[in-house]
């Protein structure tokens, strides 16, 4: 009885012919929705600036964008989003209100770089992928956009291992016995990045290319609406406690030292506890000097970057490509250095940076060859916080916000401070 | 069509080799040819763009997916390009149907995670997608718990979970997840879902008009997911008897993506309600030659039958049984077909009830309530609350219509 009637039921289906059905029963069967796809265009991963090597007079500042491109995605992923758009604030005073910004921006076609506030607009073509960069010169500033190698270098993956497991101690740079030697996780990768050199005049409203200070932050908005805002990129996520990050990325640098400064500085204090319980050694002061807790904290927020143009401008005081950001943070912020120092074990990038603009390497599958980045000796300036990079990655989106949430782990694992397991660091 | 890779175990460190001499981007390039004809609509002028970008895509992704696994080969601990693999794996899994993909995508995904166990977002997100496509319904809704624990303003984690969710049957917790989601990035990935959630909830607006929003925001995808909501779209309509609707969705899909399967298939199903028996073969042997699964040999077993040739369907329908012992073989979950396959057919149906019984057992959710409401002798002694409650959401799944427990 039942039998005829599924029978029926059968033939009643083949003859409307409705097999439809048959797309709406089971898994693996492309009923399944597909997983969103990140967008990591509007967030930074890098802000370099330093001292043009072709002008004393001018400095360059780099922002790098959407990392890991594979050479092969040159072409579909070597493209600016036209619903993105990167202010650079800067503030001259102090006061950390910001007198001057400066608005890049891309046309609908996504091949022209509009760049708003240094006077009149201007524009300048976008290098499409596999072409030799097109330098734009407008009155004195110099424009570049387009793929580049990604200057980051940094044994991420190790880093992370690292913190996994933060009672042992690592054998290589930071990682374990077995888990390979140290290597630059963004090696032969490409990023976007938006390349332009002013007159220092220019940024700091002086006359001389050798005074003045500036603190400069970047903010992103998508259709008009904030996404991000950083100056030191990765250490603020782990500052910032979960349920205030969004709010942190909507307020202004002038607003956080009532925000998050006691916070911060307990954080630093927590992560230096936790690694010399760790290493067994003591503190002998990072690469700036002994420094406090309080200092180093007094230092990351605001979250700007200062660049003091009558010294040396390297990292910290601003951001040269060939600075090793990562092993001058960990030293700074866990006050090592030297024997007792902590570092990854890449200190120099995969391919060599260029003499003249725009600096960063050639793009990993493009055809030009790179020249020797120049040197610029120096040390001392201001205690300015490290900054890490930002890299919210295509298919890992949580790469780099893992690396300050390692910090934050590390912080809890061995430091068990009750008051850090509130925060929780969000992907950006 | 490559099958599963024996004595693979998510514990392997390596990964298996990928198919890239499966020639994807070969056999689309093949397929431009044929899509004009096939699809018989519309401007074929502007038809060739948007082919030509799938057969790049696929070709990326295969250059992609190389680059990314010399690199985890390089690096034992490089999560970073697990990660990406896991990802790549899952997308080429839905453009190829090569199971092994979902192999591949466990075990870089499971490699990911133990390297770095916490605050691994994208490790987590690929593997519960995985567990999904397995059934593992009870593990995706683990992972995904812990996804969005972990990133609670990221929409990926809850669109895992609420897959899970609703695989579980926590109807009002999975559509919870999916207008989070949605919230907080109205694309396609939330949109669809909430359009499957509406179509199983019965309602038919709201159905339609999610899937023309999820085509409208489609960006940046891949454009098989495109292909993929025009044809779901399509499959609505067809649901609705709206057979012309249904065939410009599958012919749009096709343009998007030359050769997607399930619209060779859908599109199969309309020409045979149109009475076009021969073009309705065609796509149908089309569809079973680049993608073998249970559904489309069924079909094209249905109309040969249909067609008065019931040598050529009885070699069909022996081919389900061949094919989803591989698919078990992969990890992949195909109880459920196979029950409603056995009672639409005739065969082996005190089987079809047992598996139909074990799989509502073990994840009481709609899918496994729908496949045993399907497979339910009229003679049940008495209701089941669980079937009451799944067929309480709406009347439109066809095979809560069609049947009277």
């Amino acid at each position: 009885m039942r039998k005829s009637l599924i029978a029926i039921a059968t033939l009643a289906l083949v003859a409307s012919g409705a097999f439809a059905s048959m797309a709406t029963v089971s898994g693996a069967d492309h009923r399944d929705s597909p997983l969103n796809v990140a967008n990591p265009l509007a967030d930074i991963n890098d802000v370099y600036a330093f001292r043009s090597a072709e002008n004393s007079s001018n400095v360059v500042v780099a922002i790098s964008v959407n990392p890991l491109i594979a050479p092969s995605d040159n072409a579909s992923r070597g493209k600016f989003d036209p619903a993105v758009t990167y202010q650079v604030h800067i503030d001259r005073t102090g006061d950390y209100a910001g007198e001057a910004m400066a608005e890049f921006s891309v046309n609908s076609a996504a091949d022209t770089l509009i760049v708003n506030g240094l006077g009149q607009q201007i524009t300048a073509p976008i290098t499409p992928p596999g072409a030799s960069p097109i330098v734009t010169n407008v009155g004195g500033i110099k424009l570049f956009a387009g793929l580049r190698d990604d200057p980051f270098f940094f044994d991420l993956t190790g880093f992370q291992a690292f913190v996994a497991s933060p009672t042992k101690l690592p054998a290589q740079g930071l990682r374990f016995q077995g888990a390979g030697t140290p290597a630059d996780t963004f090696a032969g990768t490409n990023v976007l990045a938006i390349v332009i050199e002013v007159p220092i005049t220019a940024a700091t409203g002086g006359s001389s290319a050798n005074s003045g200070t500036i603190r400069a932050w970047a903010s992103t908005e998508r259709n008009g609406q904030r996404i991000d805002r950083m100056g030191i990129p990765t250490l603020n996520t782990v500052l910032i406690p979960s349920g205030q990050k969004d709010a942190f990325n909507q307020q202004n640098p002038i607003d956080d030292i009532a925000a998050s400064r006691p916070t911060g500085i307990n954080t630093i204090e927590t992560l230096r506890g936790a690694v010399d319980a760790l290493f067994g050694s003591p503190q002998t002061g990072g690469p700036l000097g002994d420094l406090t807790s309080e200092q180093v904290g007094n230092a990351l927020l605001p979250d700007v970057v200062t660049i003091n143009f009558a010294n040396p401008v390297q990292f910290p005081n601003g951001r040269r490509l060939q600075d090793d950001v990562i092993d001058a943070a960990l030293g700074v912020v866990l006050n090592r250095g030297g024997a007792n120092g902590i570092a990854d074990g890449v200190n120099a990038n995969d391919r060599a940076f260029l003499g003249s603009f725009p600096y960063l390497a050639e793009p990993h599958g493009g055809a030009v060859t790179a020249s020797p980045a120049p040197s610029t000796g120096g040390s001392g300036g201001t205690v300015r916080p490290p900054s890490t990079g930002d890299a919210g990655l295509f298919a890992d989106r949580e790469s780099m916000w893992a690396l300050s949430a390692g910090f934050f782990f590390l912080a809890v694992s061995l430091g068990g401070a009750g008051v850090f397991a509130a925060l929780r660091a969000r992907g950006r | 069509m490559r099958m599963a890779v024996q004595g693979i175990s998510a514990k392997t460190t390596k990964l298996p080799p990928s198919p890239i001499a499966f020639g994807l981007a070969a056999a689309l390039a093949a397929a431009l040819s044929l899509a004009a004809a096939l699809v018989g609509l519309g401007s074929r002028g502007q038809d060739a763009p948007p082919a030509v970008t799938a057969i790049e895509e696929a070709a990326a992704r295969n250059q992609r997916i190389a680059f990314f696994e010399a690199r985890a080969e390089a690096d034992v601990i490089d999560f970073v390009s697990l990660n990406t693999l896991a990802r790549e794996y899952l997308q080429r899994a839905r453009e190829t149907g090569d199971v092994s993909d979902y192999e591949r995508a466990e075990i870089a995904a499971t490699r990911s995670l133990e390297i770095l166990p916490a605050n691994n977002f994208s490790g987590l997100v690929s593997l519960a997608a995985v567990r999904f496509a397995q059934h593992d319904f009870a593990a995706a809704l683990t992972l995904g718990q812990q996804a969005v624990s972990l990133k609670p303003d990221d929409p990926a984690g809850y669109g895992v979970r609420g897959d899970a969710l609703l695989g579980v049957g926590r109807y009002k917790e999975a559509e919870g997840d999916y207008q989070k989601m949605v919230l907080l990035e109205p694309s396609l990935p939330a949109l669809s879902r909430l359009a499957g959630l509406a179509y199983l909830t019965g309602n038919e607006v709201n159905t339609v008009d999610f899937w023309r929003q999820s085509i409208a925001a489609a960006e940046g995808l891949p454009a098989e997911n495109l292909a993929w909501a025009h044809t779901q779209l399509g499959g609505v309509y067809f649901a609705l008897g709206e057979t012309s609707k249904a065939e410009k969705e599958y012919a749009a899909a096709l343009r998007v993506y030359p050769g997607h399967v399930p619209a060779l298939a859908g599109l199969a199903s309309v020409r045979s309600a149109q009475d076009r028996p021969d073009e309705a073969l065609d796509l149908a042997q089309r569809a079973v030659a680049r993608l073998p699964r249970p559904q489309n040999v069924t079909l094209l077993a249905d109309l040969y039958l249909r067609a008065g040739r019931a040598e050529d369907a009885a070699a069909q329908y022996a081919l389900v049984d061949a094919i989803d012992a591989l698919y078990r073989d992969a990890g992949i979950n195909t109880d459920l077909q196979l029950a409603l396959f056995y009672a639409d057919h005739n065969r082996n149906l005190e089987r079809a009830l047992t598996i139909a019984a074990t799989a509502y057992e073990a994840a009481p959710g709609i899918y496994s309530a729908d496949a045993l409401a399907w497979v339910l002798p009229a003679n049940t002694p008495k209701p089941m609350p669980g079937l009451a409650r799944r067929c309480a959401l709406g009347r439109r799944t066809p095979r809560c219509t069609t049947t009277r427990p």
